[in-house]
């Protein structure tokens, strides 16, 4: 039903525990190396509520929300910032290791790409 | 009517006397007012007072507004696409127009745009277009609600043409700002005379300059209905009090217009219903100002009989020059049988709504 969005799965850095924090570490380290940046989309429409940010990609008929650490990184990329600078923000944001908020960071990002939300800057 | 508490609600953040929850509400009260900041559409104001610890809500409460809040923002990008879509269109057609009311003062007057949800699309367009952009609109799938009253009617008399897009979704293409007779006297064309930059989706739109839109907020709010919503009087309030209206341009162009009337009623329903603390010129002007009898009887049109008939009737006065005024009667007397649907009964419906709007507008 038109203005109806799905509610996605919470995204928060609370549920992550000390074996994913490792297993994906090996994977942000990769990514950093690359220095691809990411931004919004700016044909992307979105509002934020204050616990979501509630997003609409260029072409697309169907709002998505982003929660937790999702919504916080939605916001930062205001900027263009690479995977490792997304990490530094969200664990400066959070109190917490860069290493712990990969996994967040990495499936954010690809699943906004997915979605045509970003836009992305080699 | 507007409650206490629903008028507390709309004027969240402005300096008013009215005061919100200091502990939480009852399931039942909480329902309730949940409810209708979904309707009055406010509730990006009731989640914004939640989270700043301004509106007392248990836990579940504020997870409940935001949720709300989440549905009423997914439903203004989802419009603010289709109203892309539409701008498209009339780019397309060479056809000029400016963003009304919802997209433009959520991105133009209030501080987030998140704050001030809206319900559709709703664009202006020049007289002399509103027939090509009506058949623009229809080639392209958007389904009109109704047929005009009769040929010609929507770009010589109609406030505006409502659509459904191809996604369901409402959009309306305005003529001029009101119905009736202070939609007539309004001189549509001044409303194309300047325009505020909307950037919506890194695209930029034009929307209503800042006067025009504050006087189109006051004509919604004191004739769009008998109980004005009390997100229209939030929105007067918001841009005399925070954005950058000129008081003496908008007074001007008002009294050109015609509608001093519409402006001091729709000003004091702010003033009074949201109870605001602080005063403003304009506010000590709207308090001391007295309608002629012949406003009253127009503005009672709309906000007491509130029939199309009594507006109908109202607007014949502003009509200028014969030939019009028989066009505008014979397309109230005889509307075209597309506008009517089928059967004889219709008939007969339609010209009994009229004689007992005459009836009760020599009775008011």
């Amino acid at each position: 039903m038109a203005g109806r969005h799905r509610r996605r799965r919470r995204s928060t850095l609370g549920v992550l525990t000390s074996r994913h924090a490792a297993a994906l570490s090996y994977d942000a380290v990769v990514t950093s190396g690359g220095a691809s940046r990411w931004v919004r989309d700016a044909g992307a429409l979105w509002r934020r509520t204050p616990n979501a940010v509630v997003v609409l990609a260029d072409g697309t008929r169907e709002p998505f929300t982003l929660t937790g650490s999702g919504r916080a990184l939605w916001e930062a990329l205001g900027d263009p910032l690479d995977e490792a600078e997304l990490c530094h923000r969200l664990a400066e944001r959070y109190g917490t290791d860069e290493v712990v908020v990969a996994d967040d960071v990495r499936r954010v990002i690809t699943d906004l790409d997915r979605r045509g939300a970003l836009h992305h800057q080699p | 009517m507007t409650t206490a508490l629903a008028a507390a609600l709309a004027a969240y953040g402005l300096p008013s006397r009215r005061s919100l929850p200091d502990r939480p509400l009852s399931a039942d009260h909480w329902e309730r007012v949940l409810g209708e900041a979904r309707d009055d559409r406010t509730i990006g104001l009731l989640s914004q007072a939640i989270a700043e610890g301004s509106f007392a809500a248990t836990p579940e409460q504020a997870e409940a507004a935001y949720d709300v809040h989440a549905e009423a923002m997914g439903l203004a990008v989802v419009l603010e696409r289709v109203m892309l879509d539409v701008v498209d269109l009339l780019n397309g057609a060479g056809i000029d127009h400016r963003v009304l009311k919802g997209s433009a003062v959520a991105h133009l007057v209030y501080p987030d745009p998140s704050l001030r949800p809206f319900g559709d699309v709703d664009l202006l367009v020049p007289a002399h277009h509103v027939d090509r952009a009506v058949a623009t609109l229809v080639d392209a799938g958007y389904l009109r609600e109704r047929p005009q009253l009769r040929p010609g009617f929507d770009r010589r008399f109609a406030k505006s043409v409502s659509f459904t897009s191809p996604h369901g979704l409402p959009v309306d293409l305005h003529r001029t700002l009101a119905a009736g007779r202070f939609g007539l006297t309004l001189v549509a064309d001044d409303l194309f005379d300047s325009s505020a930059v909307l950037v919506l989706a890194g695209r930029r739109l034009a929307a209503l300059a800042a006067d025009e839109r504050f006087l189109h907020a006051c004509y919604h709010a004191a004739l769009g209905s008998s109980v004005p919503p009390v997100l229209a009087l939030r929105d007067i309030a918001q841009m005399l009090l925070t954005s950058d209206v000129d008081l003496t341009g908008v007074q001007r162009r008002c009294q050109a217009w015609r509608g001093q009337a519409v402006l001091a009623r729709a000003v004091v329903l702010a003033w009074e219903t949201l109870a605001l603390a602080d005063s403003v010129p304009l506010v000590v002007w709207a308090r001391s100002y007295q309608p002629s009898a012949s406003e009253r009887w127009v503005l009672r049109a709309h906000t007491v009989q509130r029939s199309g008939g009594t507006q109908a009737l109202t607007a014949l006065a502003a009509i200028r020059g014969n030939q019009d005024k028989v066009a505008f009667l014979w397309a109230m007397v005889a509307p075209q049988r597309a506008f009517l649907g089928e059967g004889r009964a219709r008939y007969w419906r339609w010209w009994g709504r009229g004689a007992s709007a005459l009836a009760r507008s020599k009775r008011g």
